[in-house]
């Protein structure tokens, strides 16, 4: 696969998450998505800190890998990768035959549209190649969602890990702040 | 006494053409999902798909149409198959899969006579098929339920996306690739078989005759003649 020249990235805070989901709304709302389809969803988890129960939030939607399993799992090569790494869907190639959706283990596909093809979050490429900010980057209310370049989230010391995200050998480009309280996480 | 005795069911006969004809149309219309490698028979389908649609996509347009003659097939092929067990449920110790003597001596017996026929060219003391036949028809006969009953799971999960959970439909994807692999290895072997010069009476038998010479049979398959008598 050829490389891209760069790596974009979300880059999401979960100090700071308030779990009000404008994101998800936002990106319901400027990609027409039909009911009960979210590309990106907020999703709680339970953890322990100083002996206290309280709530976290975790903001997901496709983590564009660096090595994409819906890419080199789709038999009509419906994904492409940009050269700032965004994974694009050609849905005009789509047959849904659902071997992106079962790959992903991010849950970032879904086939449950009306005319039963795939469909993810495109980091809003349309947008920002006129300068504009993802709908979701722009809806959330308290900046915990931002964009970046995953070598210099890296070099700045941003982490890999955040309560309820799951590893994968992907590489999936999402970075998180480090945590700055210890917690328990309780499920 | 007729000089020759009869091998093969009609519907035997017929169940094994029919199935060889899908198994072949299942096998071409699979390969392009199984694999990438094998996209260029969806491209070589799909070109023409394209040119008449005019939406220049021949790989999807492709992919699209094996597909449906991978669901079609699949389908035919499951029902011929569920009507020839039907018909044969009468007649089920003649199709001869069942072993002669059960245990393990049996096995080690059975192999003993398979080298003496297949390596050392001498008459094996075979009932109408071998442990190797009667061991392949088993792993085909498993491997396919499995691939119907996958495969049909599969195209209601592509019919209604909330059919299975996408774990699950990964999971079936897997029985029916590794299925598929199982039964493919099994039935290049059974071609290879097949196509011996030694099997031409059964070869014959199978597909034009459904007869085998009758000292043939005494001589090659002596416990089939026992039986026969
Ligand atoms: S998160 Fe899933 S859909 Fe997005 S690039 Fe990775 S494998 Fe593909
Ligand atoms: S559902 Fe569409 S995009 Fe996904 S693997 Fe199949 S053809 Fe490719």
């Amino acid at each position: 696969m050829k490389m891209p020249k760069s790596q974009k990235g979300f880059l999401f805070d979960q100090n700071f998450c308030i779990g009000c989901k404008a994101c998800e709304v936002a990106c319901q709302v400027y990609h027409q998505q039909e009911d009960m389809i979210d590309w990106r969803h907020v999703d709680t988890f339970l953890i322990r800190e100083n002996n206290m129960e309280k709530e976290v939030y975790l903001s997901q939607a496709c983590h564009h890998c660096q090595e994409p399993a819906c890419m080199s799992v789709c038999p009509t090569n419906a994904y492409t990768k940009r050269d700032d790494g965004i994974v694009i869907l050609d849905r005009d190639k789509c047959i849904g035959c659902g071997y992106c959706m079962e790959s992903c283990q991010y849950g970032a596909i879904t086939l449950q549209g009306n005319d039963k093809k795939a469909q993810k979050c495109n980091m809003c490429a349309e947008k920002q190649d006129i300068g504009e900010l993802p709908a979701c980057i722009a809806g959330c209310p308290v900046k915990a969602l931002r964009l970046v370049d995953i070598v210099v989230a890296d070099e700045a010391g941003m982490v890999k890990s955040a309560v309820g995200f799951k590893q994968s050998s992907l590489k999936p480009s999402i970075r998180f702040y480090p945590k700055f309280r210890s917690a328990t996480f309780l499920g | 006494m007729s000089n020759t005795v009869k091998a093969y069911h009609p519907l035997e006969m017929s169940f094994h053409k029919n199935m060889l004809r899908f198994v072949i149309l299942l096998i071409i219309s699979g390969l392009p999902f199984f694999s990438k490698m094998f996209s260029f028979i969806a491209y070589g389908v799909g070109y023409p798909i394209s040119e008449f649609l005019g939406n220049g996509q021949p790989l999807s347009s492709g992919l699209a149409f094996l597909r449906v003659i991978h669901w079609s097939s699949g389908f035919l092929l499951a029902v011929i198959s569920v009507v020839f067990l039907f018909a044969m449920l009468s007649k089920i110790n003649r199709l001869s899969i069942w072993p002669d003597v059960w245990g393990v001596d049996a096995i080690f017996d059975g192999i003993k006579q398979m080298r003496l026929h297949y390596l050392e060219k001498k008459s094996g003391n075979f009932g109408k098929m071998n442990l190797g036949q009667k061991a392949s028809a088993w792993v085909m006969f498993f491997t396919m339920v499995l691939l119907i009953i996958s495969g049909v799971l599969l195209v209601l999960r592509n019919i209604d996306g909330s059919f299975l959970p996408s774990d699950i439909s990964l999971f079936l994807r897997n029985i029916h690739t590794v299925s598929f692999i199982v039964l493919f290895c099994v039935l290049m072997v059974h071609v290879f078989f097949a196509l011996l010069p030694s099997n031409i009476h059964a070869y014959k038998a199978m597909f034009q005759t459904g007869e085998m010479d009758r000292e043939y049979v005494k001589e090659h398959h002596p416990l089939w003649y026992n039986k026969l008598k």
